[in-house]
């Protein structure tokens, strides 16, 4: 490593794209270290990569589990949320008129909803479900987060754009929980990150990112660059992320922790005739459905846009979901996506028709016991940071933790 | 509901967009067929059968492509290389009142031209001044409006002050038209079927009480093919080329040269070793390089214009002895006989005239146009006419000058409503219409149907010897009272074949055309709606929605029938300027962005500052513009040429996002 000084020099380099890295660079930033991000993409956001909300899919023990029930109450959303950003979050009850005092419509907000789980009698698998759904009851009855079983219409009316008379179904609500406005926060944190640190040191596009002793080189705007890194070097594991990251392993010769796999997910919007109710977020099989709205609830006015969540199947790591001529990728905006979203809308929701608005297709990695991890590459320590991906309090609280174990 | 289901796959696959309505167009079909020669497997996707309902980026290179059928069935294609063909309709950065119903996008105008019998008196204004538009303007006049306007809304097209060409700008101002630099300030409603538009010019503020504003552009320079991400292989083709080369000239060689650039360019990134190709190689290199040298060329006429300096109603000396000594020009033969005098002075891809000459006397070439070659070989030239009704901008004259003599002959292009008579007397016009003399018919031959440029009739003038060179027009001096009285005319238009049917429209009776579209149908009768004024006729808008005799249904795809029932829904979102009962009142400043969404150019503005916003996706991500009801159709264009101007690089960005229009699935 040459010794001149170089203005990208910084105690701590971060690598990765999405929001995990911004927020780890505040937080090291706060703490009066000096940090280099690189993002090998043009755009911060372009992986989409956090969810306003945590699925609670796939209905099994692990995801309905109290824990992790309890982690999506607003309190402990915004315990997680708030020290992270440069400003205030705000919270919303879902379709309750502002309280008195001073708010700021255009801050990022927490949104007060309840979830409901449904299942209808003469449903394939049906039985099997409810069970979970009564284990998970009972557990967040112990937890203290007061669900209520319901059954028949009181049950279904909840949901939102149900629009049926009659039906046998069962339901699992608990209330006050909450989702979060993705879009403000992110944008604000990437502003204040990259107002604090400077274009310099704030690198996109970043390409042929290199570890070496004492640093990284990369080139940037069709320039090589070098800079010493002094304590440690951050990579932030998103699909984007991962053939970085296995060269860099293989390189180190040390075995990389891989998630499970990728989930892909698809996230459409459809039209409804009705209006809809925002005080809800329902799961209906592998869908979450809720209605769009954003900003405070005074300013929502009409909501006729419902926002479906559709959990695809996990794929390796290593195959690249979205590559073309990948056999996974026959389940993305599949006959199964189809007709998932004809279940829900003609057989549950008793639609005769819908329009779709939109469609994004994610991925996400999903991920075991696994633990962040470190190896050496040219005498250079290089720590991998998983879970940066999916709801994004969880996102925030790794990237606020990591940061911590930097400082610590 | 049951769904079928099919996967494809194909190494290029060329997409018709919303709107695309002439499917497969020249520069599809040269783009298919280079790649196909080449040995990649191509699939067209579009027209009425097959609705494209968007691409899914796949991450790398390519994509997938989501296809309705006619019997909705879906079709999942895998493609190495996509192609979206756009044909989006050119609206002006919004100010007050541009989403109310006075102002319509060129391509409604064109259809209502076609199949209505929509007023277009006292006076309509085109926004644009490209060919199209000049052409469109030429059109109106030419069929008896009194007065159109071209508005050049930021005129800085290279060495020039407006898009088109200089031919298509002389048939217009000799048409009557008048071009003007002024920048829209509002529309305003101020009776029925009539509006106040506002204009802002150097001078100051113009009024003009117009019938209908019409949206042609273009209104900044962008590219007409783009790759966005870079090195993804998902391009997006703007469709310029129309039913037949000769209604849109240069749209249909800048479409066709853009096919064939573009083809090159896939061929060498999906290939992976071009020698696999062995002597195709050679073809393609020619073709690629061809087509890229030619499409940097077209714009020729702008860097190197030709526009004619005037003293008083005279051209200039020097530009006088330019026109002269041009080598379309003839330098002996007229003085014996009469011949054509091609007066075509700008380097523009119009062959037209070369292509209908019988006797090969004209060679004006391609852009370059060869500079050792003389346009017109006089001696070749045998007077037969052909050429002056085949030219689309009235370019070509015939003349016969006897300087020993008091009067010459002139033979000139007609293409009015009504023809000439032997012995008439008209107004001789300079090639910026202003009147110079008058001339006595004394020849006017019958009227040929040019497919192209309708019908032209030929006209022998008698001119004073001094004019020859001068009048390149001619105006009817005395038009009988029927034909100057635009209420009579207009009644007189009415009393035509069509037969009429009564239907209720929001519960009072109309009389209208029968079988006609019923969004048309509300253009006729005064009643469209903002709404109505993209007249997709592919519904891809779904904007114009209409309740027939209880059912929801698209204006633009149903026909009127005697006795049905037509509501229109309620108006939920505010239109700049005020509906009709707020006659009178002062437009609001904001203005209305995305109209679906109800977004302001403020509001965009605001976010982009307070978030410090550098891309499009996080300007899209915190405003959904575009992800409205058109899903873009209306507000795109000028949401790119804001971010551009908040200096964002938009020239390459491309709006994948999916679907692309309204898709809506029906329980079966």
């Amino acid at each position: 490593m040459p010794h001149d000084r170089s203005p990208f020099d910084s105690d701590v380099a971060l690598i990765g794209t999405g929001l995990a890295p911004l927020v780890a660079a505040s937080h090291l930033l706060s703490q009066g270290k000096s940090v280099l991000v690189l993002n090998p993409d043009f755009d911060f956001f372009l992986e989409d990569s956090e969810l306003s909300l945590d699925p609670l899919l796939p209905l099994t023990s692990d995801g309905l589990d109290p824990k992790r029930l309890a982690a999506n109450l607003p309190e402990q959303v915004l315990a997680q949320l708030r020290p992270s950003f440069p400003g205030a979050v705000e919270s919303w009850a879902a379709g309750v008129m502002e309280s008195a005092g001073f708010h700021d419509p255009q801050a990022p907000h927490v949104r007060q909803r309840s979830r409901l789980w449904i299942t209808g009698d003469a449903e394939r698998g049906a039985h099997e479900q409810w069970e979970r759904l009564e284990d998970a009851y009972v557990g967040s009855s112990d937890a203290g987060l007061n669900p209520k079983i319901l059954d028949g219409l009181q049950a279904a009316r909840r949901f939102p754009g149900f629009a049926a008379t009659a039906g046998a179904y069962r339901g699992l609500l608990l209330p006050k929980l909450c989702e979060v406005d993705v879009s403000r926060y992110r944008n604000g944190v990437l502003e204040f990150v990259r107002e604090r640190l400077g274009q310099e040191r704030f690198v996109m596009s970043a390409a042929q990112i290199e570890v070496m002793p004492g640093g990284v080189r990369f080139h940037s705007d069709g320039k090589a660059h070098t800079a010493r890194v002094r304590d440690q070097i951050l990579v932030f594991h998103t699909p984007r992320m991962t053939p970085w990251i296995l060269k860099q392993a293989k390189r180190a010769e040390v075995m990389p922790r891989l998630p499970k796999g990728i989930r892909l997910w698809e996230q459409w919007s459809l039209i409804s005739r009705d209006d809809l109710d925002p005080e809800v977020i329902g799961t209906y099989a592998n869908l979450v459905v809720w209605a769009e709205v954003e900003g405070s609830p005074s300013s929502a006015g009409v909501l006729n846009r419902l926002a479906v969540l559709r959990a695809g199947p996990l794929v390796d790591v290593r195959e690249n979901p979205a590559a073309q001529g990948n056999s996974s990728t026959e389940n993305w905006f599949s006959q199964e996506s189809l007709l998932s979203l004809s279940s829900l809308c003609y057989d549950f929701l008793k639609w005769n028709r819908f329009s779709v608005r939109s469609m994004k297709p994610r991925a996400i990695l999903e991920w075991g016991e696994d633990q962040h991890w470190d190896f050496k590459v040219s005498e250079a320590r290089v720590k991998v940071v998983t879970r940066c991906d999916g709801p994004i309090f969880d996102v925030v609280r790794v990237a606020h933790q990591v940061a911590q174990e930097v400082m610590a | 509901m049951s769904i079928v289901f099919r996967d494809g796959k194909f190494d290029v696959v060329v997409l018709g967009g919303p709107r695309v309505s002439n499917w497969p167009s020249a520069g599809v079909k040269a783009l298919s067929v280079l790649c196909g020669e080449m040995g990649l497997t191509v699939g067209l996707f579009g027209g009425e059968d097959l609705s494209v309902r968007g691409v899914i980026p796949l991450s790398g290179t390519g994509g997938m492509v989501l296809i309705e059928d006619i019997q909705h069935r879906i079709h999942r294609i895998h493609a190495r290389a996509i192609v979206k063909v756009t044909n989006e309709p050119d609206f002006p950065d919004p100010f007050p009142g541009w989403r109310s119903e006075a102002l319509i996008p060129l391509s409604t105008a064109l259809e209502l031209r076609e199949k209505g019998r929509i007023r277009w008196e006292p006076c309509t204004v085109i926004l644009g001044t490209g060919n199209p538009a000049l052409r469109f303007g030429s059109s109106l006049l030419e069929s008896g409006l009194k007065e159109v306007f071209c508005v050049e809304t930021n005129p800085q097209w290279g060495a020039k002050r407006f898009a088109g060409w200089e031919v298509e700008k002389r048939r217009f101002e000799m048409a009557g038209g008048k071009l003007i630099e002024a920048k829209p300030v509002s529309i305003l409603p101020k009776a029925a079927l009539l509006w106040e538009l506002r204009l802002q010019d150097a001078q100051g503020t113009r009024i003009l009480e117009v019938a209908r504003v019409i949206s042609a552009g273009p209104f900044d320079e962008h590219a007409g093919v783009r790759e966005y991400p870079s090195g993804s292989s998902l391009f997006e083709m703007e469709q310029s080329a129309s039913t037949t080369y000769q209604k849109n000239i240069e749209g249909w060689v800048l479409e066709e040269e853009r096919g064939k650039w573009l083809a090159g360019k896939i061929i060498r990134t999906l290939v992976p070793d071009l020698r696999e190709l062995g002597e195709k190689r050679e073809t393609l290199d020619a073709i690629f390089n061809r087509a890229r040298g030619r499409l940097k060329r077209y714009t020729r006429h702008r860097s190197e214009p030709f526009t004619p300096a005037y003293q008083g109603k005279w051209i200039a000396v020097a530009d006088s002895k330019r026109i002269k000594s041009f080598s379309g020009v003839p330098q002996v033969e007229q003085k014996k006989r009469l011949v054509a005098s091609v007066e075509c002075f700008e380097e523009i891809p119009c062959r037209a005239c070369q292509t209908a000459c019988p006797e090969e006397a004209i060679s004006i070439g391609r852009v370059p146009r060869p500079a050792d070659v003389s346009i017109l070989t006089e001696d070749k030239c045998t007077a037969c006419g052909i050429c002056v009704s085949a030219c689309p901008s009235s370019a070509i004259v015939m003349l016969q000058e006897e300087p020993d003599k008091s009067v010459s002959k002139l033979v000139l292009p007609w293409r009015g409503a009504r023809p000439w008579r032997v012995g008439e007397f008209a107004s001789l016009l300079n090639r910026r219409g202003e009147t110079l003399g008058s001339a006595r018919v004394i020849k006017a031959s019958e009227i040929t149907d040019v497919q192209t440029s309708g019908k032209v009739q030929q006209v022998e003038v008698e001119v004073p010897t001094h004019l020859v060179w001068e009048a390149r027009g001619l105006k009817m001096m005395k038009l009988p009272a029927v034909e100057q009285d635009p209420v009579l005319s207009a009644a007189q238009n009415l009393e035509s074949k069509d037969s009429k049917v009564e239907i209720s429209f929001n519960n009072e009776r109309r009389i209208v055309r029968d079988r006609i579209n019923v969004s048309v149908a509300l253009f006729e009768t005064g009643q469209s709606r903002p709404e109505d004024v993209l007249l997709c006729s592919d519904g891809s808008c779904g904007l114009c929605q209409i309740t027939v005799d209880g059912v929801k249904k698209l204006a633009c795809k149903t026909e009127v029938h005697r006795g049905m029932s037509i509501k229109t829904p309620v108006k939920t979102i505010p239109v700049p300027g005020g509906p009709p009962s707020n006659m009178g009142s002062v437009a609001p400043v904001e203005t209305i962005l995305c109209p679906c969404l109800g977004i302001t150019q403020e509001q965009v503005l605001e976010r982009m500052s307070q978030g410090k916003l550098q891309s499009p996706e996080a300007v899209l991500s915190v405003l959904h513009v575009g992800q409205g009801k058109c899903h873009g159709q209306i507000c795109m264009g000028a949401f790119k040429r804001l971010l551009q101007a908040q200096g964002l690089e938009m020239d390459q960005w491309v709006d994948w996002r999916f679907p692309w229009s309204e898709w809506v699935l029906t329980h079966n």
